[in-house]
Parts: structure tokens; C-alpha cells; sequence
């Protein structure tokens, strides 16, 4: 990689002013990246600018330097009820934004991903800004290419297999190579740590009852969102399951105050069940957490039950285990538990309620995890230190009588893949499940990032087996074939006409006044231009896959930053560049994949005739 | 594939302290766009 001059002076702190106005799930993700970033920088002065409501977590962290809070509530709360007008507002909101403004910072990254904050990286000062931000005419703008990434990509939709996390922590220390230069530490150490907050607890520190040699289930009852709530049902079949056979094992139940009801149903429905409830082995502190307290709980369970809620981040951080039952509209490649060992239980096939939201609609995933194949995973998980596993978790169900569950659930394993496999979270399926044309897109998208974004790429189809591909995925990739032939031809043609433009445009002495002749040329380049990528656009309705470039098409075309037409023709150009380069990839994984499907012939013997595989 | 790093590098602004930007427009942005997280329940 190429250094460009440094925009950071090397003495004294790097001041760097991280805004993350999302909820605490991506607060918590952003914290496990800054670790690494402040790891291998120490000098870094980080500073937090977060929600009121999510700001708990930033401010028991003790290497951030500060932690701003948006007041949301008081500065939005007179608008929307009329009080004041938003002119009104404007005051409030500039002189809550003052202090920030006072002295230039090194760094201002938004890891919000939102309109509001790309506002407000837009007003900050700052020698070097990363994420979403708004350009002097007030346009937004991506300021760089992991975060156009997010934008056509994460946010579009398309299917991926990069975790937030490995996201944002690669951007991050990317951006510090360049500015700063090559880190002074080695930075081999975990992010995630027992210790990673410094709680304030007092007396509270001994909330949950019994001696050090029992062993705790936290449950995480609730979620954001009612399509994201394992039934309480669910739950509480579960927690009978691991009572009765692990009595070393207790659970304690969390939640916010909104989960009180799910609460009281979970405690009246276990009392039926053959289990003591008592407070030795079940033990309700839901509606009486803060975040210390709660973290404090989460940090000493060795296991964290829970939806896809800011607790599989929490938990993550801190170290513990995750049983993440995935259920609802969510992509746990990308916001799954982070670090190794935690297992993500999902529905094999696609529900349909998750793909086309419809209010009332019964969510089919919600019945096929269900809590005997979610005690399943846990029970074969806690048990590796003993069995290795050396047998396969579907024998783990048959020993259990309870192979039916297995049918209708994928359950995979998160693992940190080592430098040499290119490095962050994967999640490794435990059963045999069919591979979908959005797993193989998935892997085919995120070796195309980190080609355009890394650097360095892994060899293709390192995660492939021959064993995953079906006869349908065969069919749908020879399909995709045609279609990206064709997208590739697309990206080399913009590609030219493109550098063309540059080339012609950068001849003349002035963009405003031409002949006639040179202002027709440059017209018809233009048209052309647009032709293709009406063309690339159609091409990505055929399929799905490519549909991604004709959407990162144009993010990278609104972002271009040149001034003059010989520039934009440049920067236009390098973009179709790595389009077709994009496209060059995923032609690869298609004839990779193709190919390891292919029959392949054996000799089983000097007089045996071949068989065919 | 070598990796362009001005791809990655971000937006590097010259002159920090002068951004030449219109402060009251871009703050009427920033509450306008809260007010509609806000309204739209994803704060």
C-alpha cells in the first residue's frame, strides 16, 4: 500500500473524536474496535460522542478521554411537542455543539452511519474525518471506502460476510497506517476482557446469590423489537432443559423494565415445570439493572442466552459465551457475537415474514429454532473441553433423542480466523445445511472487499467444500455466469470511455469555454457513460449478486472529489476500475465453485475400473 | 491488487479551523435529521 503524506503531526496526542448516535449494540461493537486501535496506538486521546441514553457503556471505559452526550430528549422534546420552533432549537443545539468546535481534531470518525451525524462530522473541525460527512455545498458525502462500502453495500442490503466489527476496527487502524504511520506495538492482544469496563457497584457487587463454584445462564429475554423475541415459551423449556440436567448451572433472567411482563410469565411458567424455583438456582434481576450492574452480571455468567440485542455485544466485550437464538430480519454475519467459541442458533430456510415484513404475519423462524435444538448447541458446547469435537453435533442429537430439531435449524460456531486466513470472525456451520446462493454471495462479497480494501485476500474459495454445493447452487451460478460476462464488459467500457473523458477533457485550457466540436465529444462521452450504467443497472435486476455493483457504482460516482472535468474523467475511471476488478473476482468464485463441483475420476484399485465421484 | 490508500485515507482537510462551511445550514440539517429518527422511532 502506498503511503500518502501524513496529515497528522507525530508529537503529542492524536486526538480523535469517534460519533456513534446509533443504539448501545453498535457502541459496544465501536468500543471493541477503538481497544484495538488504542492498543496498537496508545497515544491515541479518544473521545466519545454518544446518545444520553446509550452513554453508560462509553463512560466506564477507562482509557476514553471523555464521553459526550447528545441530550436528545431535552434538546428534540420542545420541538416535537410544539414548544419551539426547529429555528428555536438552532440555539440549543449550537451551543451544546460549541465545545467541540474549539480546537481542531486529528481525527473525527462517524461510525453512526446516519444522516443527522454526517451533519454533524459536516460542522466539526478536523484534519482528517472518516464515515459519512457533508461536503462544503452541504451534499453528503462517504469519505472513504470501507464507509462507501457501508453505505451500497451493508446498507443496501446485499449480501455479505464481513462483521461490523472487523469493518470499522480495519478502517480505523487503515486510516492510522496512513496518517500516522506503522503502529509501535505489536497489538497481539484479545479486545474482548473480563475488566474491559471499570463498574461502579458498591454494595451491589454480590447480586447474584450462591458460592463462586456455581455456574451462571444469563437469559436475555427481550429484544428491540417483538420479530427479534424468542418466545417466552421457548425460553423457559430451555432453562427447564439446562436446570434438570446441569445442576452445577443456574440462570439469572435480565431485562429492562419493559420486560417485566415476559418475567413474570417466565417464573409462573417454570413453576410448572419439575424445577426448584427458588432463589438459588433461578434468579430474576429484570427492571432492576443499570449498565454497571448488568455488565457486572454478564462479565461473571459463563454463558449469555439472548435475541440479537446489545447483550451478544456486551457479552462479546466482556468475554463470556454467547448462545445467540437468531431469530427475526437479521444478518448475524454481520452482527453476530464477536471473538471464538459462541454459537449462533438460526432457521435453515428463509422466512418469509423476515423477507417481506407484514404486520401480524407469524414468523416461521421463531418455531424452527426451537428450545430443544437451542439446548442441544448449548449442551454440546459446554461439554468441548471434554469431547473436542471429535463427534459431530448431530450425533450430540441423536444422543439426546431430539434429531427432529436439528432439521429445521443451522447452528454454527464463531471462530477469529488467524492472520494468514485474513484475519476476523467466522462462523463455522456445526450441521449439515444446505448452502444458499446468499451464503456463497455472502463469502464472494466479502473477498471482493477485502481485495478492494485490504490489500491482501485469502486464496478463493478457502472456505468452500465440495460437500456444500447443491445441485440448485450449480444452476444458479451458471446462470450468474452469462451475467457477469456481461458486467464485466460493461465495467471495462465505462472504464475507457471514462479515461477517454480524462484524456480529452484534461487537453483542453478551460472546462467552461471550448469549440463546439470538443464540447460535442465530451457531451457524447457523458451520454455514453450514463448508457453504461443504465446497462449495469439492468444487468444487476437479472441477479441479485450484481446488484451490488451497480449499487457501489453509484456511491462511487456520487463521491467523486475532483473539481475539474479532467478529474472527475480520472477518478470515474479508477472507479469502473475496481468495479471490474470486483466483477473479475466474482467470475473467479464462479469457475472456482463450478469446477470443485465437478465429477472428478478415481482409481480405487490397479484393476478396478474408475469411478466417478 | 495493490490497495490505493487514498481510497482509505478519508477525507484530509487543509485548513481545519477554516472549513468555509455554512454553520447555520448544516445545524437546521443536523436537528431536522434528529427530528425524523426521532419521529420515525429509531432513535
Amino acid at each position: 500500500m502506498s503511503l500518502s503524506s501524513r496529515a497528522i503531526p507525530v508529537q503529542g496526542p492524536i486526538r480523535v473524536l469517534v460519533i456513534q448516535l446509533a443504539r448501545l449494540g453498535d457502541t459496544l461493537q465501536s468500543l471493541m474496535a477503538l481497544r484495538a486501535a488504542k492498543q496498537l496506538y496508545p497515544e491515541l486521546e479518544i473521545h466519545f460522542v454518544a446518545r444520553e441514553r446509550f452513554a453508560s457503556a462509553a463512560r466506564r471505559v477507562p482509557w476514553i478521554k471523555s464521553v459526550v452526550t447528545l441530550p436528545t430528549d431535552v434538546m428534540l422534546g420542545p420541538v416535537l411537542t410544539g414548544d419551539k420552533t426547529q429555528a428555536q432549537a438552532l440555539g440549543d443545539v449550537a451551543r451544546w455543539l460549541a465545545p467541540l468546535c474549539q480546537q481542531p481534531w486529528d481525527f473525527v470518525i462517524n461510525w453512526s452511519y446516519s444522516e443527522a451525524s454526517s451533519y454533524l462530522t459536516g460542522l466539526l473541525p478536523a484534519r482528517v474525518k472518516l464515515g459519512y460527512s457533508r461536503r462544503r455545498d452541504r451534499s453528503f458525502s462517504s469519505t472513504d471506502g470501507w464507509s462507501n462500502y457501508i453505505q451500497a453495500i451493508v446498507q443496501g442490503n446485499h449480501w455479505q460476510n464481513i462483521h461490523l466489527t472487523d469493518i470499522l476496527t480495519t478502517q480505523i487502524l487503515t486510516a492510522l497506517q496512513i496518517h500516522v504511520g506503522e503502529p509501535a506495538n505489536e497489538g497481539n492482544s484479545p479486545v474482548t476482557s473480563k475488566s474491559f469496563f471499570s463498574l461502579e457497584l458498591g454494595e451491589r457487587d454480590e447480586c447474584i446469590p450462591g458460592d463462586g463454584s456455581r455456574k451462571w445462564v444469563g437469559i436475555q429475554l427481550g429484544a428491540a423489537r417483538e420479530d427479534k423475541t424468542w418466545p417466552v415459551e421457548s425460553w423457559v423449556r430451555f432453562a427447564t432443559r439446562v436446570l434438570t440436567r446441569n445442576t452445577d448451572y443456574n440462570v439469572v433472567l435480565l431485562g429492562g423494565k419493559d420486560d417485566l411482563p415476559r418475567a413474570r410469565q417466565f417464573l409462573q411458567e417454570i413453576s410448572h415445570q419439575d424445577v426448584e424455583v427458588d432463589s438459588k438456582r433461578i434468579v430474576s434481576l429484570v427492571g432492576e439493572t443499570d449498565f454497571d450492574l448488568w455488565a457486572s452480571v454478564v462479565s461473571r455468567c459463563q454463558w449469555l442466552a439472548s435475541g440479537d440485542t446489545a447483550a451478544i455485544h456486551l457479552a462479546s466485550v466482556l468475554g463470556t459465551r454467547v448462545l445467540n437464538i437468531s431469530v427475526g430480519p437479521v444478518r448475524w454475519t454481520e452482527t453476530g457475537p464477536y471473538g471464538n467459541g459462541h454459537y449462533v442458533v438460526a432457521a435453515k430456510n428463509p422466512c418469509p415474514a423476515c423477507e417481506k415484513p407484514t404486520a401480524g404475519a407469524a414468523h416461521a423462524c421463531h418455531e424452527a429454532v426451537t428450545a430443544e435444538a437451542a439446548y442441544a448447541a448449548w449442551s454440546y458446547a459446554i461439554g468441548e473441553w471434554t469431547h473436542r469435537r471429535q463427534f459431530p453435533l448431530s450425533e450430540h442429537f441423536d444422543h439426546l433423542e431430539l434429531a427432529e430439531h436439528a432439521a429445521k435449524v443451522k447452528i454454527l460456531r464463531s471462530r477469529i480466523r488467524n492472520t494468514s486466513e485474513g484475519g476476523g470472525v467466522a462462523y463455522e456451520p456445526l450441521l449439515q445445511h444446505p448452502f444458499e446462493y446468499s451464503d456463497w454471495s455472502g463469502m464472494a462479497m466479502g473477498h471482493i472487499a477485502r481485495a478492494w480494501y485490504c490489500g491482501w485476500v485469502p486464496p478463493i474459495g478457502q472456505e468452500l467444500s465440495r460437500s456444500m454445493i447443491t445441485p440448485q447452487l450449480i444452476k444458479q451460478l451458471r446462470d450468474l455466469e452469462e451475467s457477469s460476462l456481461v458486467l464485466s464488459k460493461v465495467c471495462e467500457e465505462a472504464r475507457k470511455t471514462a479515461a477517454t473523458l480524462n484524456l480529452k477533457s484534461g487537453a483542453l485550457r478551460s472546462d467552461k469555454i471550448m469549440r463546439l466540436r470538443d464540447r460535442d465529444e465530451l457531451r457524447d462521452l457523458g451520454k455514453k457513460l450514463i448508457e453504461l450504467d443504465t446497462l449495469m443497472e439492468r444487468v444487476g435486476k437479472t441477479q441479485l449478486p450484481l446488484r451490488a455493483f451497480s449499487q457501489m457504482s453509484k456511491v462511487l460516482m456520487h463521491n467523486l472529489r475532483g473539481d475539474r472535468l479532467s478529474e472527475l474523467g480520472r477518478e470515474s475511471a479508477d472507479s469502473y476500475k475496481q468495479l471490474g476488478e470486483g466483477v473479475a473476482i466474482l467470475r473467479e468464485w464462479i469457475g472456482f465453485t463450478l469446477d470443485l463441483a465437478r465429477p472428478k475420476a478415481i482409481k480405487t484399485g490397479a484393476s478396478a475400473p474408475l469411478q466417478l465421484l | 491488487m495493490a490497495t490505493d490508500s487514498t481510497k482509505l485515507q478519508g477525507e484530509i482537510i487543509e485548513d481545519p479551523g477554516n472549513q468555509e462551511m455554512d454553520v447555520e445550514a448544516l445545524l437546521a440539517g443536523f436537528l431536522r435529521a434528529l427530528i425524523e429518527e426521532q419521529q420515525k422511532g429509531n432513535a
